[in-house]
C-alpha cells in the first residue's frame, strides 16, 4: 500500500461517523406507492368526482378489470425498479426491468386494443374538462416525494432513474383516470397516457440534478 | 480424476468468493455502528481489491492509484447506500464502475497534456500486458496436442462455430464438442500447476 494511500484511509476512518443502511427499496418503493396513491386519489375525488358506477364495472366487466389490473402491477412494477435503481448493485437483475417494461407494455397495448375491442362501451359519461392537465399537474408532487426520497440514497444512473421514477409518477394519475375520467380508449390514450412523457422528462432533470448537486 | 482436481479448485474458489462477501458485508455493517478498527481494515482491504479490478483493465498507468482513492472515497461517501442484508460485491463493483468512469471522464475532459500523458502510459501498460497474455496463449498451445489444439484455435481463435470446425477438421459435432471441452479442461489444469508453483 502506497504512502497516499494509507493516509487516506487513516483520515476516512477518523471522520467515520455511524449512518443507517438504506433499507429494502421494496419496502420504499410501496410506501411511496400508497402515499402517491392516496395523494393522487384523494386530489382526483376533490376535483371532481370519479365516475358513475366505476367500481360495478370493475366487478362486473373482466376485461375493464384485467386492464386496470394490469396496469396496477406495472406501475407496482416501476416503482420497485425504480428505487432498485437508486441504490448501487441493486438493478444487477434484468428480469425485473424486463417484467416491467413488458407489464407496462402489455397495459398501454391493451388500451390500444380497446380501440377495437373495448373493455366497456365508450361514452362521454363522467367526462372531465381538462383531464390531461390534471394528469400532469398531480403527478408533479409524487415525483417530488420519490426524488426526494432517493435524496437518502445513491443514485448513480441519475437518467435512467429519473425516467424510471417520472413513467411511475406519470402513470399513477393516468391509471386512476380510468376511473375517474369518461372510457373512450382512444381518449385515455391521447389525454392520459401522453402526458406521461413530459412527466418522465420532468424526472429525468430533477433526478440528475439532485445527483449532480449531491456529487 | 482430471475432473475431480478441476471440481476441487472451483469450490475452493467459491468458498473464497463466499467468505469475502460475508467477511466484508459484516466489516461495514460494524462500520455503519461506527467501529473504526472494522472500517480500517474493511478500506485496507478493498483497497487491495480494487486496485487489481483497476489494474486487470487499465494496466500499469500512473493514475492507477489516484483513480483507487477516488474510488475509496465514493466508498466512504456512499457507505450509506449498503444494506448489509444485500450482497456487498455487486454494491462495491457498482461504485467502482462509476467512479472510474467519471475519474476518466474528468481526465478527458481537463485535456491538454496531461491527457496525451495519460493515454501514452494506458497503451504502454497494455502493450505490456497485451503482449504478455499473447505469448502465454502462445506457450499454451505449443505444449498442447494437436488434435487440442486445433480444437482451440479454430473455435476459440479463428470463431468457428462448433459445426464448422468439425467439419474443417473431418469429425462430427459431437466429438469436436468434446474435444474442446477436454482441450479447455487440460488448459485450466495446466494454469492452475502453474499458479501452485508460482
Amino acid at each position: 500500500m502506497t504512502r497516499d494511500r494509507d493516509h487516506l484511509i487513516n483520515s476516512l476512518v477518523a471522520e467515520l461517523t455511524p449512518v443507517q443502511s438504506p433499507g429494502q427499496s421494496g419496502r420504499l418503493a410501496g410506501a411511496w406507492l400508497l402515499l402517491a396513491m392516496t395523494f393522487v386519489s384523494a386530489c382526483l375525488w376533490l376535483a371532481d368526482p370519479f365516475r358513475p358506477g366505476w367500481h360495478l364495472q370493475l366487478a362486473t366487466e373482466p376485461q375493464f378489470l384485467l386492464e386496470n389490473l394490469l396496469g396496477l402491477i406495472a406501475i407496482g412494477s416501476l416503482a420497485r425498479l425504480a428505487f432498485n435503481w437508486a441504490i448501487p448493485g441493486y438493478p444487477g437483475r434484468p428480469g425485473l426491468t424486463l417484467v416491467a417494461l413488458l407489464l407496462l407494455g402489455s397495459w398501454v397495448a391493451m388500451l390500444a386494443a380497446g380501440r377495437y375491442w373495448p373493455a366497456l362501451q365508450p361514452s362521454s359519461a363522467g367526462a372531465r374538462a381538462h383531464c390531461n392537465l390534471e394528469v400532469l399537474l398531480y403527478a408533479l408532487p409524487p415525483l417530488l416525494l420519490g426524488a426526494f426520497a432517493m435524496r437518502r440514497l445513491l443514485v448513480l444512473e441519475p437518467l435512467r432513474t429519473g425516467a424510471l421514477l417520472g413513467l411511475c409518477a406519470g402513470a399513477l394519475p393516468a391509471w386512476l383516470m380510468q376511473l375517474a375520467c369518461m372510457y373512450a380508449p382512444a381518449h385515455a390514450l391521447k389525454y392520459h397516457l401522453l402526458p406521461i412523457l413530459p412527466v418522465m422528462a420532468c424526472g429525468m432533470v430533477l433526478v440528475w440534478l439532485l445527483a449532480r448537486r449531491r456529487n | 480424476m482430471k475432473i475431480d482436481i478441476d471440481i476441487d479448485i472451483d469450490i475452493g474458489n467459491q468458498k473464497k468468493w463466499a467468505q469475502d462477501e460475508r467477511h466484508w458485508a459484516g466489516l461495514m455493517a460494524l462500520a455503519h455502528r461506527g467501529d473504526k478498527g472494522a472500517y480500517n481494515q474493511l478500506l485496507t482491504e478493498l483497497g487491495d481489491v480494487i486496485y487489481k479490478y483497476l489494474l486487470v483493465r487499465f494496466g500499469r498507468a500512473n493514475w492507477l492509484e489516484d483513480m483507487l482513492q477516488e474510488c475509496l472515497l465514493a466508498i466512504h461517501k456512499g457507505r450509506h447506500s449498503y444494506d448489509p442484508k444485500r450482497p456487498f460485491r455487486p454494491w462495491l463493483f457498482a461504485l467502482v464502475r462509476n467512479r472510474s468512469i467519471d475519474f476518466l471522464r474528468s481526465q478527458r475532459s481537463s485535456g491538454g497534456r496531461q491527457s496525451i500523458d495519460l493515454s501514452t502510459a494506458a497503451a504502454e501498460a497494455s502493450y505490456e500486458e497485451n503482449h504478455a497474455v499473447k505469448l502465454d496463449a502462445v506457450r499454451l498451445l505449443a505444449r498442447m496436442s494437436p488434435d487440442d489444439r486445433e480444437a482451440l484455435t479454430l473455435t476459440k481463435y479463428a470463431g468457428f462455430s462448433i459445426a464448422e470446425a468439425a467439419a474443417w477438421s473431418g469429425i462430427s459435432k459431437t466429438a469436436m464438442k468434446v474435444r474442446v471441452f477436454r482441450a479447455l479442461a487440460r488448459t485450466r489444469k495446466q494454469l492452475a500447476r502453474e499458479k501452485i508453483a508460482l
